[in-house]
């Protein structure tokens, strides 16, 4: 186990090698660069150059990735261009409001979306299953801002009981966290079900019933025992995914999170800026889909079986 | 405790043989679908004693499993649908049952060995839990004593101990089986149904399993209701022979009974399509046609279409039970005459 | 050796005949796969009737005097901040969504499919080398990859269908490998060689057709996630340029006057997720279709 742990987090380090080259340059190819923004008419040719000379803008973009890479190395992202800040703090000081938020929608999604997901497998192909289903349809496929602007219509403006934006209350998570989490426990609640379903499909629960194990306890300790294990993935993925794709939400309710940043970091041309908070975010990222892995090695006997000894072979069962 | 011990402690508790531990009367069973009903167990009744054995044989779609199932009370509903008949597993109305009283009596008087290994253990618990849980049901212990008794079970199907901490996964399909009857056996059941217990499994590994049964058959006392196609099989482990068409028994009686004063014409078609090991020159005659179809079985006897012997009485109506003796009974109009009698099988 | 020819003719007809008109029946009893198709077959008409019958002058017509109208019968859906008819410029923008939902996700799904077909089919290097640049872009938030190449390449349609397209690659490379490598095992492929065919030709003709389903599924489940995506990248300002009335971006510009004219949010939302649900409804529909053993 130790060692799986280990081995995924070293295959991190070619990843994101790549993702951040990838970032990198991309974002260098992208047409204007910051100095665009800072040269004005007055400016001589001498002038554009000392220009382009402070900002390494005469060297190969190589270089450059390469200088960035070794200033990574020793925890600097360095500062934006833009606003001159630190950006390794200026990440990690709103981090945090994008994780609260994040996490908030997952619980609330969490806990709304594992009853429901067991009730509607539990009464599959009746009236309550179809409307269970209705509503997970509905989640999914309303885009997270428009139900974020409908609240804020609704709650900011008309009857004034949730503020429109952050204020670092537990009001003004209120509506994020509903805009966020619907689409989430929407998801979550899906799997639920079709898990339940799957697993009611096996023969071992025949198995568990013929020796005598009460009805109750085949669902609990046999059913949720194996149903458990593509929920937790789901419910994985979507941390990772609110994690890093927060940015519309946040920008619906001005949100102070790393999501919003990037985005006013893009559209202002910031490479460092933006590259820095890219490169923070996808790492992230595949540090949660890492955990999600190891928590899935955790649950199934049979993931773990595959990593913790090359001796035996896995055997689909 | 070592495995003499062990048995030793089970067998305590057995029944004296002869006693009817299992009782099945007029056993309905249907699986009602959308567009078809599909009758799998038509009118069937037999009786077993302890220490005995019951072969229950049969083609694919006969309603063998179906007739194991509502032994359990394991149709799974829906589709299926126990329509009418009675079940007793020791002096118990199975299905009249309340669930919690069903599940103290499924694998403490009755166990049941599935077809198929590989699907029949839960792939997220050791097999140790798994024999340890049926134990922890039914007898009054803590967990390690449980665990305890899984450890031994294992040993007494022939795994080491030290492996019940395995999951399912790490074990080979043949080990897995006898991980699936030590759960059967785990708590000395009066009554064992094997549902084909071999089938999934090399013709080694099937004579080891099936040679391992009987002797702990003998050892614990066991009734043991064994389901399959293998007429092989059958005359290895069982005393009684049950043959099934088409959801229903058409030939009962002694392994010696339907063995070698084989009756109905689908038996002897059975034994036909065999090939001998001693003539090979024999010509195989297997059964013509198709299984009849259970969602529109014919007016008379099932098997009359595919049956050299048929005559219109057949096709007319339903054959009654014949006794041709204390024990061996038959199910064939063509009786009526007494003339009658099949070719016999070489 | 005529037996087998015989059975694989047997196998033959039934298959060709009978798979997708046997999809098809079976779908056709699913309401919801039904009610998706029929709101995807509308919108396809409204694309049609704009693009005949309306000009992009139509849609960026201004009236001053008609601002921020609330819906009427004159203008069904109100009208914007230019006095702009809500009801025109949001039938005009079925038009992207359905670029983004078939034309993003195909591309996706071309590419995809073709490498994730290889990396299964060949294995060995090419597998290593096609996997491992895929993991490198699953690694990647779909939305960040999305602004990233967008910035790059400047917004526009096209843009926002590369970048679409790029963020769905990964799953179709990974669900073709899957089922290729699932395929290729199976006997059927196994006598394909052993009569002789050659590897092109198993790809092409056994090893692709059979894993259709697996494709089809993830197609219209990407449809769905894809115009979501695609519209909140709009509203971020990383999608179509802003005159043209694309769905997200309308959204966008009608967030300014959420007080003074919430239709300018409310109407385009709706077609939004209309246009989702639909997808859903049809990819639900169409995985239980595919798979008569799910549908249980």
């Amino acid at each position: 186990m130790i060692r799986y742990t280990i081995n995924r987090i070293l295959w991190l380090i070619p990843i994101l090698i790549c993702v951040s080259f990838i970032i990198f340059g991309l974002l260098e190819l992208a047409p204007g660069s910051i100095i665009d923004t800072m040269i004005t008419e007055e400016m001589t040719t001498e002038d554009i150059e000392i220009l382009k000379e402070k900002y390494g803008m005469d060297k190969p973009m190589i270089y450059r990735y390469g200088l960035y890479m070794w200033n990574l190395l020793h925890g600097d992202l360095g500062t934006s261009q833009v606003t001159g800040l630190p950006i390794f703090e200026m990440y990690m000081s709103r981090w945090p409001n994008t994780l609260m938020l994040s996490l908030s929608s997952l619980v609330v999604g969490v806990l709304i979306a594992i009853p429901l997901g067991i009730f509607a497998a539990k009464y599959a192909g009746t009236i309550w299953d179809n409307l269970t289903t209705g509503f997970t349809m509905l989640g999914l496929s309303m885009p997270a801002f428009w139900l974020g602007l409908l609240l804020l219509i609704w709650f900011a403006y008309r009857i004034r009981i949730f503020p429109a934006g952050y204020d670092g209350t537990w009001k003004c998570f209120v509506m994020p966290v509903i805009a966020n989490g619907f689409s989430m426990s929407a998801t979550i609640t899906r799997q639920t079900r079709s898990a339940i379903l799957e697993v009611n499909r096996k023969d071992y629960l025949r198995t568990a019933r013929a020796k005598g194990v009460p009805e109750r306890q085949v669902t609990r300790k046999h059913v949720l025992a194996n149903a458990w294990i593509p929920i937790i993935t789901q419910i994985g993925l979507m941390t990772a995914m609110t994690l890093a794709g927060s940015a519309v939400i946040e920008a619906v309710y001005s949100w102070p999170g790393v999501g919003y940043m990037l985005v006013d970091a893009i559209s202002r041309r910031d490479v460092t800026m933006a590259c820095g908070t890219v490169i923070l975010t996808a790492t992230l990222y595949v540090l949660i889909l890492l955990v999600v892995d190891i928590i899935y090695a955790v649950v199934d006997p049979r993931i773990r079986a595959q990593y913790t000894s090359g001796k035996r072979k896995r055997r689909t069962a | 405790m070592s495995n003499e011990s062990l048995t030793k402690s089970m067998t305590g508790g057995a029944a004296e043989t002869g006693e009817n531990v299992l009782e099945v009367k007029n056993l309905v069973v249907h699986y009602v679908l959308k567009k078809e009903t599909v009758e799998a167990v038509n009118d069937v009744s037999f009786t077993l004693k302890s220490g005995r054995s019951l072969g229950l044989v049969g083609e694919t779609g006969a309603g063998k499993t179906t007739t194991a199932l509502a032994i359990m009370n394991l149709v799974p509903n829906p589709p299926g649908v126990i329509k009418s008949g009675t079940v007793n597993v020791c002096g118990h109305e199975m299905l009249k049952l309340k669930p919690i009283e069903l599940a103290k009596i499924r694998g403490a008087d009755i166990s049941m060995i599935f077809q198929d290994p590989m699907t029949s253990l839960n792939p997220v618990m050791t097999v140790g839990n798994q024999i340890a849980e049926s134990v922890k049901l039914h007898e009054d212990c803590s967990h390690s004593q449980a665990f305890d008794r899984a450890v031994e079970m294992l040993e007494l199907v022939g795994i080491p101990g030290a492996r019940a901490s395995e999951y399912p996964h790490e074990f080979s399909g043949g080990m897995q089986q006898r991980v699936v009857i030590a759960i059967a056996l785990a708590c000395n059941p009066r009554v064992l149904i094997a549902d084909e217990p071999t089938t999934a499994l090399d013709v080694t590994i099937q004579a080891q399993v099936l040679g391992m049964m009987s002797e702990l058959k003998t050892k614990m006392n066991t009734a043991l209701l064994m389901i399959t196609h293998d007429l092989g099989v059958v005359a290895k482990m069982c005393d009684e022979v049950a043959v099934m068409y088409a959801g229903r028994i058409v030939e009962k009686g002694t392994l010696e009974d339907v063995f070698n004063n084989t009756m109905h014409p689908y038996t002897e078609g059975l034994f036909n399509s065999l090939p001998k090991i001693d003539n090979r020159d024999t010509e195989l005659k297997p059964i013509p046609g198709l299984m009849a179809d259970p969602t529109k079985l014919p007016v008379g006897c099932s098997f009359a279409p595919r049956c050299s012997y048929a005559t219109d009485a057949c096709r007319a109506r339903r054959p009654e039970d014949r006794y041709v003796s204390d024990t061996h009974m038959v199910v064939c109009t063509a009786y009526e005459d007494p003339a009658f009698h099949i070719e016999g099988w070489q | 050796m005529r037996k087998s020819k015989s059975a694989t003719l047997i196998s033959k007809q039934y298959r060709r005949k009978g798979f997708l008109i046997e999809v098809w029946l079976r779908l056709r009893t699913n309401r919801g796969a039904v009610f998706g198709l029929a709101v995807l077959a509308l919108f396809i008409l409204i694309m049609v009737y704009t693009f005949i019958f309306m000009t992009p002058a139509d849609v960026s017509k201004i009236d001053s005097k008609s601002r921020y109208l609330p819906p009427s019968s004159a203008h069904p859906f109100g009208t914007d901040d230019m006095g702009r008819d809500l009801f025109v410029r949001v039938l005009y923008g079925t038009r992207y969504s359905l670029a983004i939902a078939f034309g993003a996700v195909g591309i996706g799904a071309v590419i995809g499919t073709f490498f994730g077909s290889i990396a299964g089919y060949y294995g060995g290097w090419t597998d290593q080398i096609i996997m491992r640049i895929t993991d490198v872009l699953h690694s990647l938030p779909g939305i960040l990859l999305g602004m990233v190449i967008v910035t790059i390449l400047g917004a526009g349609l096209q843009t926002l269908m590369i970048a679409i397209g790029f963020t769905v690659i990964s799953g179709f490379v990974r669900m073709a490998r899957a089922s290729v490598l699932s395929v290729k095992t199976s006997e059927f492929v196994e006598s394909a060689r052993a009569i002789g065919m050659s590897e092109f030709r198993i790809v092409f003709s056994q090893v692709l057709p059979n894993s259709i389903s697996p494709l089809i599924v993830t197609f219209t489940a990407r449809m769905a996630t894809s115009v979501l995506a695609a519209a909140g990248l709009s509203f971020l300002g990383f999608g179509v340029p802003v005159p043209l009335p694309e769905w997200g971006a309308l959204i966008s510009a009608g967030r300014n006057y959420l007080t003074t004219a919430p239709h300018l949010t409310l109407f385009p939302g709706i077609f939004i997720m209309l246009m989702a649900f639909s997808c859903a409804l049809l990819g639900d529909g169409l995985r239980d279709a595919l798979d008569p053993k799910l549908n249980k």
